[in-house]
């Protein structure tokens, strides 16, 4: 009797920790930047770190719902690098279209995406894989490799831009799109069905859910808020490059698994995926604080990954 | 369990890096009147970026009151700009920035100007910010002196100047490959019998050297190439290489431009005719920054000579990197 | 004769369940000995302690005398125990005889000797009078052939002593009484074998002794000539026969579902039938004979290439899912794991997954409606769960099978199609699952029920319809059907 009793605790430690190891892990990792390096809890270095995980953060929160369905978006990096260009590229026809421009570019792009992937029954590592090379020939193309230089004057203060002079405004972009989507995710049908399509598709279906829909609207969701994260990036640094997004769908990756988002898909949670770019935010930040060089960068990121991985691996096992 | 040891494990190696990474710091603390010099480079993935920043790290390393902090962009644009502010945090004197495209970076530089921190940039020359200066070397003008080599090898072997060359240039649309085969061909234009039979993209890679010179080579049938010009060096080598592998090695003089180690050795062994050092400015542009950290009047534009290293001086010669 | 097999005082608990209780089971050298009880009984769970995946709580195994110790599939290998799970372990793109020495090839030098690995599988399976394609991948063979190719394996390693679970569940009949002929040639070598099933009459045909297991529990054991069927039932059961399944109705029958000259190419071919409301339909036929395709096809998860479905007399147009389930129509899936639960969600999710548009508020769904409809199905179908927010994945099988069909009644289906739907649950949620579908009919809903288990077929439907190879070949009623029947219907004879 005794022995049940200390499995039942013991489980509900386990538990607890599924649900807030990664939340404790961040935690500890403040706790010995703070201790590390005076520097790090400077109001102005935290703001920073806010506004660099911001961008990338918006990509990966549309990558975490592709992932939640059990599909995976390799083409968000050229997405967002196409969709920055736009906004350089469409200034002279106004800045409704500068900022329109990128996102239908976006949602297009992502819709198009889903389709394949539905449509013709592809995995989604092949289709999105094929369209990060044509979507950044496309940008290659449309800007003739060169840089598009200058953004529209109005549209700068998305990138650039901080609320009582000091919070950035991207941060803020960043947590609207966080609750946004996190909302939609836990209190809409079209939530429900995304972690539904990700934990048995054929379940799904036949409890009548429009799978394919649902996984097209998740592509295109992706690739909007790639073309939003486009747009911050544009005007942030006030150009449009070809190459801008190179890497990120890695990073994004990264930010969900972290995170606690299973790539098997169906298994997830926006609150995980925002840990997790933090996570990789503030890592990356002290090491450049203390002078790291970029190589055990590198490395960390990737234990970190592998750690989270195998932290879920025993999560799966369990609940077994 | 396992969990809690994972974490565990995590937050020891994170300290552990922490700690060699701290000691670094902390000895540069303790002085009076510190000097902090940022060095930020677009990524750290090429000898020419490496020999860079050992060379600053060297040169500031006699002084010591000066402490060189650096960051990369791991070749990314965002990632540069993240490494910038996070060395902004921690107070640097003067930043010294190493990218090979500045547009990403002007936003950021035009604040860093803004909060009153001179900046510089080292290895690459980029125009149009409120650089202090500019320290490195300068591709159309290595260009031009290639150009005229060619002309006086060609009038060499031939008599006269005429010949069938071949260029690699390096990615289509980059500055610096522009620059390179740009200067060489304005100078080749008045040379009507010069006849540029191929040019094409080697990606700055050996690999897609290899690849393009060997169906140059299928194209062109002995003594139909009188010259190679690859724009840099790991072009070179595989230019080299596609030669050996269709034993045509020694038909025709091979040049190529960086001046790195293997480079030299090619030389040694006579399958590379010359190359040009292209130096990654570290010990020049270090010295450039101290003396605006000295209040001392630096030029615009520091240009630092090219050197062509041949079968005569190599020997004595140091590669670039 | 002495036991090989020793398993005593054997308790094994899992996380609030008890899954063994006690049990004490031996086995002699050289006999067949049939393991049975129902699903949940805790024979996999005996399977898995021999396999060395799992230790006991309490109790101990003793294997030819000495304690058994064996950790891995490897150790157990190595006792000369092999063991052939219901889910066959071959790799599907290689031939018979490389799945045969997989692990254990044959070498010459450093490279494989296939001449000589595929000589002794001739042996093998010559010495079972075995005949199988050696060349093709196995994925191409029948099920029962794969299951030739296990044998044939465990005896390539020279094993003593072959545990089969559920061999035959996958079966027809004449493969099943191939199979028996190799029991039986094993037996004459000496084999031991451990035979579980829970098919009665195979245990007649070939074992020596049965034992039974029922809820963890041991029951008895038993040679196999002081006992009879009925007995049997009993031990496995825990009552009588007629006490399993509800009094058929007599409510009024009107028809509701009527399915016209429906063909699906290679799969279906022209089903013609009538669903009434207030009776349980059943629909019998081997595995592969049509009925779960039938199913499928009436309710849009597969496309049809023609014929006419009327609902009320009115023909409607099914081209997915949702259009059948706009009609009234729901289906509780064969393979729940697969098709119809996401183990992921919660059982308030898993229940509200399909009407949850319906239950929406300005977009977001109203969670208080939501908690109150898993409520009600909750406590109407009796599942057994701390809370509505336990995960299905952590359910028994007949509590998720509830799950699912507590899906299909939030909706208010007024013709619920079940497949197999008893299938690995236990006896005491198989009489659940039947005063259900009872209760459904006598409301008025048509209840259409594709089964496997004769009996269940026998003992539940107001009519039978059976399938062969595409075919509906015969219609049955309460009145008329035996087993015998259905299984002339089933195996060919006339229409």
């Amino acid at each position: 009797m005794e022995e049940i009793n200390n499995k039942k605790n013991s489980m509900h430690l386990g538990t607890y920790f599924e649900k807030y190891g990664m939340l404790l892990l961040l935690l500890v990792l403040f706790v010995i930047c703070s201790l590390i390096t005076p520097v790090f809890l400077k109001p102005g270095n935290l703001l920073n770190i806010a506004r660099q995980i911001s961008i990338i953060g918006i990509v990966s929160i549309g990558m975490t719902l592709v992932i939640l369905t059990g599909g995976i978006d390799l083409s968000v990096g050229p997405i967002l690098a196409c969709g920055a260009l736009l906004v350089a590229g469409l200034k002279e026809y106004g800045i409704v279209a500068a900022f329109v421009g990128p996102l239908i570019f976006g949602l297009c792009a992502g819709l198009l995406n889903g389709t394949v992937i539905t449509k013709f029954k592809v995995q989604p590592f092949i289709v999105t894989l094929g369209a990060m090379s044509i979507y950044t020939g496309l940008g290659l193309t449309y800007s003739k490799g060169h840089p598009i230089i200058g953004t529209p004057e109005m549209l700068r203060f998305i990138g650039q831009g901080k609320v009582f002079g000091v919070i950035p405004f991207q941060a803020i972009l960043f947590i609207s799109v966080a609750i946004i989507i996190a909302i939609i995710l836990k209190y809409t049908p079209f939530g429900r069905y995304t972690y539904a399509i990700g934990g048995n598709p054929e379940a799904s279906k036949l409890s009548g859910i429009n799978v394919d829909r649902v996984t097209i609207y998740i592509y295109g969701l992706s690739g909007l808020l790639a073309g939003f994260a486009g747009i911050i990036m544009a005007t942030h640094l006030n150009v449009g490059e070809a190459r801008l997004g190179t890497g990120m769908e890695m990073d994004a990756i990264a930010a969900a698994v972290i995170g606690g988002t299973s790539l098997k898909g169906g298994s997830g949670t926006i609150f995980g995926t925002v840990i997790g770019i933090l996570v990789i935010g503030i890592l990356s930040n002290l090491l450049n604080l203390i002078n790291v060089p970029s190589y055990a960068q590198m490395i960390f990121k990737g234990l970190i990954i592998v750690v989270a991985t195998v932290l879920q691996g025993l999560h799966d096992k369990k609940s077994v | 369990m396992k969990k809690i040891i994972s974490i565990l494990l995590m937050c020891v190696l994170i300290l552990s890096m922490v700690g060699c990474g701290g000691s670094q710091d902390s000895s540069s603390d303790t002085e009076e009147e510190q000097i902090v010099i940022g060095l930020s480079q677009e990524g750290l993935d090429h000898p020419f970026m490496v020999t860079q920043r050992e060379q600053i790290m060297d040169a500031a390393s006699k002084y010591p009151n000066v402490s060189v902090i650096a960051t990369d962009g791991q070749n990314s644009v965002v990632k540069q700009v993240a490494g910038i502010e996070d060395m902004l945090s921690q107070g640097i004197d003067l930043l010294m920035v190493q990218a090979s495209k500045a547009e990403g970076l002007k936003q950021k530089l035009t604040e860093v100007h803004e909060q009153g921190i001179p900046f510089m940039f080292v290895g690459k020359p980029i125009s149009g910010t409120e650089a202090v200066t500019m320290v490195s070397m300068d591709n159309l003008d290595l260009g031009h002196t290639i150009g005229e080599y060619i002309v006086e090898v060609l009038t060499d072997r031939n008599g006269a100047p005429k010949g069938n060359i071949v260029m690699l240039e390096g990615i289509p649309g980059d500055q610096t490959s522009e620059d390179r085969i740009g200067g060489a061909k304005e100078i080749l234009a008045d040379y009507p019998d010069i006849k540029i039979i191929a040019q094409v993209a080697g990606e700055y890679r050996r690999p897609e050297a290899f690849n393009v010179m060997q169906d140059i080579l299928q194209a062109n049938p002995e003594g139909t190439i009188d010259f190679v010009y690859a724009c840099n060096g790991e072009m070179a080598l595989g230019v080299i290489q596609a030669l050996k592998d269709a034993g045509r090695l020694g038909e025709m003089p091979v040049v190529g431009l960086d001046g790195q180690k293997e480079e030299l050795d090619a030389i040694k062994a006579g399958e590379l005719m010359a190359t040009w050092l292209y130096k990654p400015a570290g010990y020049e542009g270090f010295d450039a920054a101290m003396k605006i950290l000295n209040g001392e009047e630096v030029e615009e534009f520091i240009i630092i000579p090219g050197q062509r290293i041949d079968a005569e001086n190599v020997d004595v010669s140091e590669p670039a990197f | 004769m002495s036991d090989i097999l020793v398993m005593k005082n054997i308790t094994k608990k899992f996380p609030g369940v008890t899954a063994l209780n006690n049990v004490t089971f031996s086995c002699k050298k050289g006999e067949v000995h049939a393991l049975m009880g129902e699903n949940g009984a805790g024979k996999s769970t005996l399977i898995k302690l021999l396999s060395g995946a799992s230790t006991p709580t309490s109790g101990e195994i003793f294997f030819e005398g000495k304690p058994l110790k064996a950790k891995t599939p490897h150790d157990v290998q190595d006792l000369g125990i092999a063991i052939i799970h219901q889910e066959l372990n071959l790799v599907p793109n290689m031939n018979a005889v490389e799945n045969i020495f997989l692990g254990r090839e044959i070498k010459n030098g450093q490279f494989v000797n296939f001449k000589e690995m595929k000589k002794r599988s001739q042996e093998i399976l010559r010495s079972l009078n075995i005949k199988i394609n050696l060349e093709v991948p196995v994925r191409k063979l029948s099920v029962a052939q794969q299951q030739m190719i296990e044998i044939a394996k465990a005896l390539s390693m020279d094993a003593s002593f072959i545990i089969m679970d559920e061999p035959t569940a996958s079966l027809t009949n004449n493969e099943i009484d191939a199979l028996f002929e190799i029991v039986c040639s094993l037996k004459e070598k000496g084999v031991t074998i451990i035979f579980i099933s829970h098919h009665l009459s195979e245990i007649f045909e070939c074992a020596d002794r049965v034992t039974v297991l029922k809820d963890g529990e041991y029951i008895g054991t038993k040679d196999i000539d002081e006992i009879d069927e009925s007995s049997l039932i009993r031990m496995m059961v825990g009552r009588e026969l007629s006490e399993i399944y509800p009094d058929i109705s007599s409510v009024n029958k009107t028809p509701i579902l009527e399915v016209k000259g429906l063909s699906r190419k290679g799969v279906l071919d022209n089903i013609n039938f009538t669903a009434n409301k207030g009776e349980v339909l059943g629909i019998a036929g081997l595995v592969g004979s049509g009925r779960t395709e039938l199913a499928r096809a009436i309710f849009g998860a597969d496309k049809i290439d023609s014929g006419v479905i009327k609902i009320d007399g009115k023909e409607v147009t099914i081209n997915q899912s949702i259009d059948a389930m706009k009609q009234g129509i729901g289906f509780v899936t064969e393979d729940r794991k697969s098709q119809g639960l996401i183990l992921g969600l919660t059982i308030r999710e898993n229940i509200c997954i399909s009407l949850l548009k319906s239950i929406t508020n300005k977009a977001f769904v109203n969670k208080y409606k939501e908690k109150e409809i898993a409520n009600r199905y909750i406590k109407s179908l009796k599942i057994a769960t701390p809370s509505m927010e336990a995960k299905a994945v952590n359910l028994s099988g007949g509590n998720q099978q509830k799950v699912v069909l507590g899906k299909w009644l939030a909706r208010e289906c007024r013709i619920i199609i079940l497949d197999e739907p008893t299938r690995g649950i236990d006896v005491g949620a198989k009489v659940e699952i039947y005063n259900l579908m009872r209760e459904l009919s006598n409301n008025g809903t048509a209840v259409i029920m594709i089964s496997s288990e004769l009996p269940e077929i026998i003992g539940m439907s107001d009519r039978v319809l059976v399938m062969r190879e595409g075919r509906i070949n015969g219609e049955l009623t309460h009145e008329e059907v035996t087993e015998e029947k259905i299984l002339e219907y089933a195996m060919g004879g006339c229409n």
